[in-house]
Protein backbone atom coordinates (compact mmCIF):
# COMPACT_ATOMS: atom_id res chain seq x y z
CA UNK A 1 0.00 0.00 0.00
CA UNK A 2 2.93 2.32 0.80
CA UNK A 3 4.13 1.09 -2.57
CA UNK A 4 1.20 2.52 -4.37
CA UNK A 5 0.68 5.47 -2.44
CA UNK A 6 4.00 6.42 -3.42
CA UNK A 7 3.13 5.74 -7.37
CA UNK A 8 0.39 7.99 -7.46
CA UNK A 9 2.54 10.45 -6.27
CA UNK A 10 4.66 10.42 -8.85
CA UNK A 11 2.20 9.66 -11.12
CA UNK A 12 0.60 13.36 -10.14
CA UNK A 13 4.01 14.61 -10.67
CA UNK A 14 4.83 13.39 -13.89
CA UNK A 15 1.21 14.78 -15.12
CA UNK A 16 1.91 17.95 -13.33
CA UNK A 17 5.68 18.69 -15.08
CA UNK A 18 4.17 17.78 -18.99
CA UNK A 19 1.72 20.42 -18.12
CA UNK A 20 3.50 23.62 -19.20
CA UNK A 21 1.03 26.30 -18.63
CA UNK A 22 1.34 28.29 -22.03
CA UNK A 23 -0.40 31.42 -19.58
CA UNK A 24 2.57 31.51 -17.13
CA UNK A 25 4.79 31.80 -20.03
CA UNK A 26 2.78 35.02 -21.34
CA UNK A 27 2.63 36.43 -18.04
CA UNK A 28 6.37 36.09 -17.34
CA UNK A 29 7.32 37.63 -20.60
CA UNK A 30 4.90 40.57 -19.92
CA UNK A 31 7.08 41.24 -16.83
CA UNK A 32 10.11 40.83 -18.27
CA UNK A 33 9.97 42.83 -21.70
CA UNK A 34 7.58 45.61 -18.52
CA UNK A 35 10.57 45.78 -16.68
CA UNK A 36 13.79 45.66 -19.52
CA UNK A 37 11.85 48.70 -21.68
CA UNK A 38 11.21 50.50 -17.88
CA UNK A 39 14.83 50.15 -17.01
CA UNK A 40 16.22 51.49 -20.45
CA UNK A 41 13.44 54.73 -20.90
CA UNK A 42 13.11 55.42 -17.54
CA UNK A 43 15.96 54.60 -15.44
CA UNK A 44 18.19 55.49 -18.59
CA UNK A 45 19.68 51.98 -18.21
CA UNK A 46 20.59 51.16 -22.14
CA UNK A 47 22.72 48.63 -20.72
CA UNK A 48 19.61 46.13 -20.16
CA UNK A 49 19.74 46.11 -24.05
CA UNK A 50 23.35 43.79 -23.51
CA UNK A 51 21.38 41.26 -21.08
CA UNK A 52 17.86 41.16 -22.30
CA UNK A 53 17.96 41.21 -26.01
CA UNK A 54 18.58 38.26 -28.43
CA UNK A 55 22.43 38.65 -30.29
CA UNK A 56 20.18 38.54 -33.51
CA UNK A 57 17.95 40.80 -32.38
CA UNK A 58 15.83 42.64 -35.31
CA UNK A 59 13.71 45.96 -34.70
CA UNK A 60 11.43 47.47 -37.36
CA UNK A 61 10.26 51.18 -37.06
CA UNK A 62 8.57 53.08 -39.39
CA UNK A 63 11.66 55.18 -40.06
CA UNK A 64 14.23 53.00 -39.81
CA UNK A 65 15.38 48.82 -39.47
CA UNK A 66 18.05 48.47 -35.98
CA UNK A 67 19.82 44.85 -36.42
CA UNK A 68 21.91 43.59 -33.38
CA UNK A 69 22.62 44.92 -30.13
CA UNK A 70 24.56 47.74 -30.99
CA UNK A 71 22.82 49.32 -33.37
CA UNK A 72 19.79 49.13 -30.77
CA UNK A 73 22.15 50.28 -28.03
CA UNK A 74 22.65 53.71 -30.30
CA UNK A 75 18.93 54.03 -31.99
CA UNK A 76 17.65 53.86 -28.29
CA UNK A 77 20.59 55.74 -27.07
CA UNK A 78 19.38 58.58 -29.04
CA UNK A 79 15.99 59.36 -27.35
CA UNK A 80 18.17 58.91 -24.01
CA UNK A 81 20.47 61.73 -25.18
CA UNK A 82 17.90 63.76 -27.00
CA UNK A 83 15.05 63.81 -24.45
CA UNK A 84 15.15 64.23 -20.50
CA UNK A 85 12.25 63.68 -17.86
CA UNK A 86 11.27 60.60 -19.62
CA UNK A 87 8.35 59.16 -18.90
CA UNK A 88 7.48 55.82 -20.49
CA UNK A 89 4.16 54.59 -19.51
CA UNK A 90 2.79 51.46 -20.95
CA UNK A 91 -1.17 52.07 -21.29
CA UNK A 92 -1.82 47.69 -21.82
CA UNK A 93 0.14 44.68 -22.88
CA UNK A 94 -1.24 41.27 -23.43
CA UNK A 95 0.50 38.60 -25.57
CA UNK A 96 -0.31 35.10 -26.98
CA UNK A 97 2.42 32.40 -27.32
CA UNK A 98 5.44 34.37 -28.00
CA UNK A 99 3.79 37.45 -28.98
CA UNK A 100 3.66 40.26 -26.90
CA UNK A 101 1.80 43.72 -27.90
CA UNK A 102 2.07 46.62 -25.87
CA UNK A 103 0.61 50.23 -26.31
CA UNK A 104 2.24 53.11 -24.74
CA UNK A 105 3.18 56.50 -24.41
CA UNK A 106 6.28 58.64 -24.36
CA UNK A 107 6.60 61.91 -22.66
CA UNK A 108 10.30 63.73 -22.52
CA UNK A 109 11.55 67.22 -22.82
CA UNK A 110 13.59 67.80 -26.10
CA UNK A 111 16.68 69.20 -23.99
CA UNK A 112 19.40 67.66 -26.34
CA UNK A 113 20.30 66.99 -29.77
CA UNK A 114 18.07 64.49 -31.72
CA UNK A 115 17.93 63.76 -34.84
CA UNK A 116 20.05 66.03 -36.35
CA UNK A 117 17.27 69.01 -34.09
CA UNK A 118 19.02 71.44 -31.90
CA UNK A 119 17.44 70.98 -28.24
CA UNK A 120 13.91 73.39 -28.64
CA UNK A 121 13.79 72.41 -24.70
CA UNK A 122 9.69 71.83 -25.68
CA UNK A 123 7.60 68.59 -24.05
CA UNK A 124 6.88 66.12 -26.36
CA UNK A 125 4.31 63.26 -26.39
CA UNK A 126 4.37 60.28 -28.44
CA UNK A 127 2.17 57.02 -28.42
CA UNK A 128 2.75 54.21 -30.19
CA UNK A 129 2.28 50.51 -30.37
CA UNK A 130 4.97 47.61 -30.15
CA UNK A 131 4.46 44.06 -31.71
CA UNK A 132 7.42 41.95 -30.24
CA UNK A 133 8.63 38.20 -29.77
CA UNK A 134 9.98 37.14 -27.31
CA UNK A 135 12.95 33.74 -27.11
CA UNK A 136 14.23 31.55 -24.83
CA UNK A 137 12.97 34.96 -21.85
CA UNK A 138 14.97 37.35 -24.42
CA UNK A 139 13.56 40.06 -27.09
CA UNK A 140 14.18 38.66 -30.20
CA UNK A 141 12.13 41.08 -32.44
CA UNK A 142 10.43 44.39 -32.43
CA UNK A 143 7.35 45.91 -34.34
CA UNK A 144 7.30 49.45 -33.25
CA UNK A 145 4.97 52.07 -34.63
CA UNK A 146 4.81 55.49 -33.57
CA UNK A 147 3.22 58.59 -34.59
CA UNK A 148 6.34 60.05 -36.10
CA UNK A 149 4.55 62.42 -38.00
CA UNK A 150 3.17 64.27 -35.00
CA UNK A 151 6.33 63.46 -32.69
CA UNK A 152 7.97 65.27 -35.58
CA UNK A 153 5.81 68.50 -35.74
CA UNK A 154 6.15 68.78 -32.31
CA UNK A 155 9.96 69.21 -32.45
CA UNK A 156 8.93 72.21 -34.84
CA UNK A 157 9.45 70.04 -37.91
CA UNK A 158 7.55 71.15 -41.20
CA UNK A 159 6.15 68.94 -44.44
CA UNK A 160 7.33 71.22 -46.60
CA UNK A 161 5.89 70.03 -50.27
CA UNK A 162 9.38 69.38 -52.34
CA UNK A 163 10.48 69.25 -55.95
CA UNK B 1 4.54 -6.03 -7.61
CA UNK B 2 1.76 -8.34 -8.06
CA UNK B 3 0.35 -6.62 -5.10
CA UNK B 4 0.51 -3.08 -6.52
CA UNK B 5 -1.32 -4.08 -9.80
CA UNK B 6 -3.91 -5.66 -8.17
CA UNK B 7 -4.07 -2.49 -5.91
CA UNK B 8 -3.71 -0.48 -9.29
CA UNK B 9 -6.86 -2.42 -10.98
CA UNK B 10 -8.79 -1.94 -7.99
CA UNK B 11 -8.16 2.31 -7.93
CA UNK B 12 -8.25 2.23 -11.71
CA UNK B 13 -11.09 4.87 -11.58
CA UNK B 14 -9.05 6.87 -9.69
CA UNK B 15 -6.67 7.16 -12.11
CA UNK B 16 -8.96 8.19 -14.57
CA UNK B 17 -10.22 10.82 -12.62
CA UNK B 18 -6.96 12.29 -11.50
CA UNK B 19 -5.47 12.11 -15.20
CA UNK B 20 -8.73 13.97 -16.09
CA UNK B 21 -8.67 16.61 -13.34
CA UNK B 22 -5.02 17.43 -14.03
CA UNK B 23 -5.20 17.38 -17.95
CA UNK B 24 -8.49 19.65 -17.68
CA UNK B 25 -6.54 21.88 -14.84
CA UNK B 26 -3.88 22.24 -17.18
CA UNK B 27 -5.28 25.05 -19.54
CA UNK B 28 -4.00 25.02 -23.15
CA UNK B 29 -4.44 29.19 -23.79
CA UNK B 30 -7.71 29.26 -25.50
CA UNK B 31 -7.90 29.94 -29.34
CA UNK B 32 -9.81 33.42 -29.16
CA UNK B 33 -9.13 33.90 -32.98
CA UNK B 34 -12.50 31.15 -33.30
CA UNK B 35 -14.67 33.94 -31.99
CA UNK B 36 -12.59 37.34 -32.75
CA UNK B 37 -11.34 36.60 -36.30
CA UNK B 38 -14.58 36.46 -38.37
CA UNK B 39 -15.45 40.56 -36.26
CA UNK B 40 -12.00 41.31 -37.36
CA UNK B 41 -12.54 40.16 -41.43
CA UNK B 42 -15.34 41.92 -41.70
CA UNK B 43 -14.37 45.25 -40.32
CA UNK B 44 -11.37 44.85 -43.07
CA UNK B 45 -13.72 44.26 -45.85
CA UNK B 46 -15.96 46.88 -45.26
CA UNK B 47 -13.03 49.38 -45.72
CA UNK B 48 -11.98 47.40 -48.69
CA UNK B 49 -16.21 47.38 -50.48
CA UNK B 50 -17.40 50.18 -48.58
CA UNK B 51 -20.57 48.43 -47.43
CA UNK B 52 -21.21 50.54 -44.29
CA UNK B 53 -24.16 48.27 -43.46
CA UNK B 54 -22.47 45.21 -42.54
CA UNK B 55 -20.71 47.29 -39.80
CA UNK B 56 -23.83 47.48 -38.25
CA UNK B 57 -23.64 43.68 -36.99
CA UNK B 58 -20.14 43.62 -35.57
CA UNK B 59 -19.71 47.27 -34.33
CA UNK B 60 -20.44 48.50 -30.43
CA UNK B 61 -22.33 51.87 -31.68
CA UNK B 62 -20.35 53.68 -29.21
CA UNK B 63 -17.09 52.34 -31.01
CA UNK B 64 -14.08 55.18 -30.71
CA UNK B 65 -11.39 55.06 -33.35
CA UNK B 66 -7.94 56.17 -31.66
CA UNK B 67 -5.81 57.47 -34.72
CA UNK B 68 -3.82 60.84 -36.05
CA UNK B 69 -6.28 63.16 -36.36
CA UNK B 70 -7.64 62.92 -39.52
CA UNK B 71 -8.41 59.54 -39.01
CA UNK B 72 -9.93 59.31 -35.75
CA UNK B 73 -13.41 58.57 -35.27
CA UNK B 74 -15.91 58.62 -32.34
CA UNK B 75 -19.49 56.61 -32.71
CA UNK B 76 -20.29 54.49 -35.64
CA UNK B 77 -21.68 57.20 -37.01
CA UNK B 78 -18.46 58.72 -37.38
CA UNK B 79 -16.52 55.81 -38.36
CA UNK B 80 -19.10 55.23 -41.47
CA UNK B 81 -18.22 58.66 -42.44
CA UNK B 82 -14.28 58.38 -42.30
CA UNK B 83 -14.35 55.22 -44.06
CA UNK B 84 -16.39 56.78 -47.02
CA UNK B 85 -14.77 59.86 -46.88
CA UNK B 86 -11.63 57.76 -46.89
CA UNK B 87 -12.84 55.76 -50.22
CA UNK B 88 -13.73 58.82 -51.78
CA UNK B 89 -9.93 60.11 -51.49
CA UNK B 90 -8.26 57.10 -52.04
CA UNK B 91 -10.66 54.82 -54.09
CA UNK B 92 -8.41 52.29 -55.37
CA UNK B 93 -5.88 51.17 -52.76
CA UNK B 94 -5.47 47.72 -51.14
CA UNK B 95 -5.72 46.95 -47.55
CA UNK B 96 -3.49 43.58 -46.72
CA UNK B 97 -3.61 41.73 -42.99
CA UNK B 98 0.13 40.94 -42.53
CA UNK B 99 0.24 39.84 -38.58
CA UNK B 100 -2.57 38.30 -36.29
CA UNK B 101 -2.58 38.13 -32.72
CA UNK B 102 -5.69 37.23 -30.98
CA UNK B 103 -6.51 37.50 -27.09
CA UNK B 104 -9.00 37.64 -24.71
CA UNK B 105 -11.56 39.64 -25.98
CA UNK B 106 -8.34 41.61 -27.69
CA UNK B 107 -7.18 42.10 -30.91
CA UNK B 108 -3.55 42.84 -32.64
CA UNK B 109 -2.13 43.43 -35.87
CA UNK B 110 0.34 44.28 -38.43
CA UNK B 111 -1.36 45.88 -42.42
CA UNK B 112 -0.41 47.32 -45.17
CA UNK B 113 -1.58 49.79 -47.53
CA UNK B 114 -1.13 50.43 -50.84
CA UNK B 115 -2.35 52.64 -53.20
CA UNK B 116 -1.72 54.33 -56.88
CA UNK B 117 -0.60 57.63 -56.60
CA UNK B 118 -0.67 59.58 -59.85
CA UNK B 119 1.69 62.64 -58.53
CA UNK B 120 4.18 60.37 -57.45
CA UNK B 121 3.91 58.45 -60.66
CA UNK B 122 4.63 54.70 -58.85
CA UNK B 123 2.28 53.11 -56.28
CA UNK B 124 2.38 53.99 -52.60
CA UNK B 125 2.64 51.53 -49.65
CA UNK B 126 2.60 52.35 -46.03
CA UNK B 127 2.22 49.89 -42.88
CA UNK B 128 0.82 50.23 -39.62
CA UNK B 129 -0.12 48.41 -36.37
CA UNK B 130 -3.40 48.76 -34.55
CA UNK B 131 -4.80 47.13 -31.45
CA UNK B 132 -9.02 45.73 -31.32
CA UNK B 133 -10.96 45.52 -27.99
CA UNK B 134 -14.08 43.68 -28.39
CA UNK B 135 -16.62 43.26 -26.02
CA UNK B 136 -20.02 41.24 -25.88
CA UNK B 137 -19.35 39.87 -29.18
CA UNK B 138 -18.40 43.28 -30.80
CA UNK B 139 -15.46 45.35 -31.70
CA UNK B 140 -15.74 48.69 -29.37
CA UNK B 141 -12.44 50.48 -30.07
CA UNK B 142 -9.63 50.32 -31.81
CA UNK B 143 -6.13 51.98 -31.97
CA UNK B 144 -4.17 52.27 -35.06
CA UNK B 145 -1.30 54.13 -35.89
CA UNK B 146 0.71 54.16 -39.09
CA UNK B 147 3.75 55.15 -40.74
CA UNK B 148 2.33 59.05 -41.69
CA UNK B 149 6.12 60.26 -42.16
CA UNK B 150 6.80 58.14 -44.97
CA UNK B 151 3.39 58.77 -46.56
CA UNK B 152 4.01 61.92 -46.58
CA UNK B 153 7.57 61.47 -48.02
CA UNK B 154 6.60 59.06 -50.85
CA UNK B 155 4.21 61.63 -51.66
CA UNK B 156 6.79 64.28 -52.41
CA UNK B 157 7.32 66.06 -48.86
CA UNK B 158 10.92 66.23 -47.24
CA UNK B 159 10.63 66.97 -43.42
CA UNK B 160 11.92 70.51 -42.80
CA UNK B 161 14.07 70.51 -39.63
CA UNK B 162 13.61 73.78 -37.92
CA UNK B 163 16.82 74.66 -37.81
CA UNK B 164 16.45 75.00 -41.78
CA UNK B 165 13.94 77.99 -41.09
CA UNK B 166 16.47 79.91 -39.70
CA UNK B 167 19.29 79.93 -42.38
Amino acid sequence: MKNFKAFVLLYMAVLFASCTNPDSQVQENIKMYTNVWDEILNKGNIDMIDTHFASNYVSKTVTSTVNGKTEAKAYYGAFLTGFSDIEFVVEEIFGKEDRLVKRWIFNGTHSGEFSGIPPTGKKITVKGVSVARIVDGKIAEELDYMDDLGFLQQLGVIPTLGK
Amino acid sequence: MKKLIHTMLKAGPLFLIITFMISTGCQQQPDYSKELKPLFEKYYDVWRTGNLDDLNAIMDPNFTRHSDPGTSAEGLVNLKKLISEFRAIYPDFKLESNEEIYSENKFAGRWTMTFPSASAGREISIWGVNIIHFKNGKIVEEWDGFDNQSFMEQLGYIMMPPAAEKE
